[in-house]
């Protein structure tokens, strides 16, 4: 990298000066950057003649009456702007790996940013004048005795400048649009026949940079003028046409548009590469693992919770005893974590399986040692008997609206099913919550 | 090496030169253990047939148990398994295991199904919670022919299927601890009858199954309201 600093100390204000020396500044060099407060223009000189860039700039200058303008050129921003500042010619260049050199011979003053006012006295306390003089300490010694600020400064004194002036630029996001003019278009299966079209080229152009897009921008002018725009998501990054004409038929089906469409365009939102997963050998499902997490991610672009992990909690209520949270990855599909698993995993038991919603029911009671314990209920479709009632085990919790108070009855119904009962004891309420399956 | 001259004599041939190959013939459809031998035995080809419907007819019946079990024998191979909770009532004693699909409709779930279904990266397809029409039936018996994975729907409709399963409790079989009143106080241990059907097939099996205990009481957690505390 090769920096061209351009300096003035009588650097103009104006917007209009600021904009035509920035204008033709970007004649020169392909990249400039005005820093009006500091007096400074830097224009990147990479791959290029930096001594003629900073005597193309110099007349320009010149030409927009910024007197006492010089330029320095270096491969380091604070080499380049020391040289400008500092230099007796009117170009001061200074060659490829001397920039420390350079700057050796010079009073630490010219270093900018300059050392701080209670920075000063100690450095001139300890002899250090110039950049050199700094330049040969370790480092621990100058952290531990001059602090961050002298850190830096030390930086700058050997040329260490960290300064990203031209930050690169991300590439364009692939994008496509069509505009047309002799008709209107205001039914879904047009518009998506044109997505399609355009999906095609982006996709294209995703696949080509061995990308997926995560989201894309979806922006249709209406014959209004007016533009609704729609940023769509997948759940994977993905370069797949399919998948994303699948996901956004399902969004168009959502939108309804208040005039025809007179132009769609479509834009890559969020980019993301395309890895693929190591393989085991020994995983019985790696040849279906590209086919697995296709599906997983049909599926879950239908409903983005759709896969969910459990996680046990103390809840009171045994309805809430887990805690479902979504699993996007839909890592528990690899099914090779589990080889090995012992039989005893295996072992079936009955366990209680616990309705979302406890499903209500009548109840009959029966007396059983000054106790009410239910003996039949009907659930809307029959009614059955209970040989057995144990509880009540009450529960009770909560505050203001979610405050609960149930009481439960493990129940054996005559035909062997082993329930759960529920009373709400605000409501009177009965309900089924759960049965042993 | 002169030529077989009848196709008994290629065979012969055939199986002279290896010895563990298995003519197509007599080979059956691949299946799904379920991980219990008692089971396996009564079901044709020793498992859930791949690539074809399986239905357990018999809700809240033990089935559950005895699906877990076999999710985790396809684990334990280290193949995938879906269990699809249609009806959200998986309970707290869950843990591990499966890919848990939890649909909000029942729409959801049937095309969840035939997702997975499909792809063919799936052993073993649970489906529970879920009633399902013939129409949907025909359509998740083609995505299982393709996608060559077994396939176990809970339902209480009779439905055209290869394998079909039904169970019940025997009541008069239940294990039980006494209360101090000389009533029953614990379940301990169930039997449950399992029946096979399939054409040309018809077999069962009693299975002793133990009952895990859901106590109330074991809940306790600090910072959780009172649960204990002024019912009347």
């Amino acid at each position: 990298m090769t920096y061209v600093c351009l300096s003035s100390p009588a650097w103009p204000t104006d917007a209009a000066t600021s904009t035509e020396l920035l204008a033709r500044a970007l004649e020169q060099a392909p990249r400039v950057r005005l820093e009006p407060a500091r007096g400074v223009l830097w224009a990147d000189a990479r791959s290029l003649d930096g001594h003629a860039i900073a005597a193309a700039l110099l007349q320009i200058a010149e030409s927009l009456s910024i007197s006492a303008a010089k330029a320095g050129v270096a491969t380091t921003p604070i080499a380049a702007e020391v040289a400008a500042r500092s230099g007796q010619a009117p170009v001061t260049v200074v060659p490829p790996n001397t920039d420390r050199g350079f700057l050796a011979p010079l009073d630490i003053g010219v270093l900018h940013p300059p050392p701080p006012p209670s920075l000063s006295p100690l450095l001139a306390g300890v002899g250090i004048e110039r950049c050199a003089d700094l330049a040969i300490l370790d480092r621990e010694s100058v952290e531990v005795r001059f602090g961050n600020h002298g850190l830096a400064l030390w930086r700058l004194s050997r040329a260490d400048d960290s300064r990203v002036l031209f930050p690169s630029r991300p590439p364009d996001l692939p994008s496509a649009e069509v505009e047309w003019i002799d008709f209107e278009l205001d039914r879904q299966e047009h518009l998506l026949f044109i997505v399609n079209s355009l999906l095609g080229t982006v996709v294209d152009l995703l696949g080509k940079e061995r990308q997926g897009a995560h989201a894309v921008l979806l922006a249709f002018t209406l014959a209004d003028r007016s533009v609704v725009s729609e940023t769509i998501g997948a759940s994977h990054p993905t370069a797949d046409r399919r998948i994303w004409l699948r996901v956004i038929r399902s969004r168009l089906d959502q939108i309804t548009f208040a005039a025809p469409v007179v132009k769609i365009r479509l834009e890559v939102d969020r980019v993301a590469p395309l890895t693929d997963r190591q393989g085991d050998l020994f995983d019985l499902g790696f040849a279906t693992a590209r086919a697995t997490e296709t599906a997983l991610a049909h599926l879950l672009d239908l409903q983005p919770d759709a896969i969910a992990v459990a996680e046990p909690c103390q809840h009171p209520l045994p309805e809430r005893r887990l805690a479902w949270s979504p699993d996007p990855a839909g890592e528990t599909a690899t099914g090779a974590s589990a080889v090995g698993a012992t039989s005893a995993a295996n072992a079936p038991e009955l366990t209680i399986q616990l309705l979302f919603e406890p499903r209500p029911i009548d109840v009959w009671l029966a007396t059983r040692r000054d106790t009410r314990v239910p003996h039949r209920y009907f659930d809307g479709t029959r009614t059955y008997t209970l040989v057995t009632a144990l509880g009540p085990d009450l529960v009770s919790g909560g505050f203001g609206e979610t405050r609960f108070a149930r009481e439960y009855f493990q129940g054996v119904r005559d035909d062997g099913v082993m329930v759960l009962l529920s009373r709400d004891v605000a409501t009177d309420g009965w309900a089924l919550a759960g049965w042993w399956d | 090496m002169p030529a077989p001259a009848t196709a008994t004599d290629l065979r012969t041939l055939l199986s002279e030169r290896f010895p563990t190959a298995i003519l197509l013939p007599n080979r059956g459809p691949s299946v799904v253990s379920t991980g219990l031998a008692a089971l396996d035995r009564i079901l044709p080809n020793g498992g859930f047939p791949r690539g074809r419907i399986t239905v357990w007819q018999s809700p809240m019946a033990g089935g559950t148990a005895v699906l877990r079990s076999a999710v985790a024998e396809s684990l334990g191979r280290g193949e995938r398994v879906a269990w699809i909770d249609g009806a959200r009532s998986i309970g707290p004693h869950w843990t591990g295991g499966p890919l848990v699909i939890r649909p909000s409709t029942t729409d959801l779930a049937r095309k969840a199904a035939e997702i997975l279904l499909r792809c063919g990266g799936f052993a073993l397809v649970v489906l529970a919670g879920l009633e399902l029409d013939p129409a949907a039936m025909l359509r998740l018996s083609r995505m299982v022919h393709e996608g060559g994975g077994a396939f176990v729907a809970f339902t209480a409709a009779h439905h055209t299927a290869m394998l079909r399963l039904t169970s019940r409790l025997l009541p008069d079989q239940l294990r039980a601890a006494p209360g101090p009143f000389g009533e029953v106080a614990l379940i301990e241990r169930v039997a449950v009858r399992v029946e096979a059907r399939s054409p040309g097939w018809n077999a069962h099996t009693i299975l002793q199954l133990p009952t895990r205990h859901h106590d109330l009481r074991l809940s306790l957690e600090p910072g959780v309201a009172d649960r204990r505390g002024d019912v009347d």
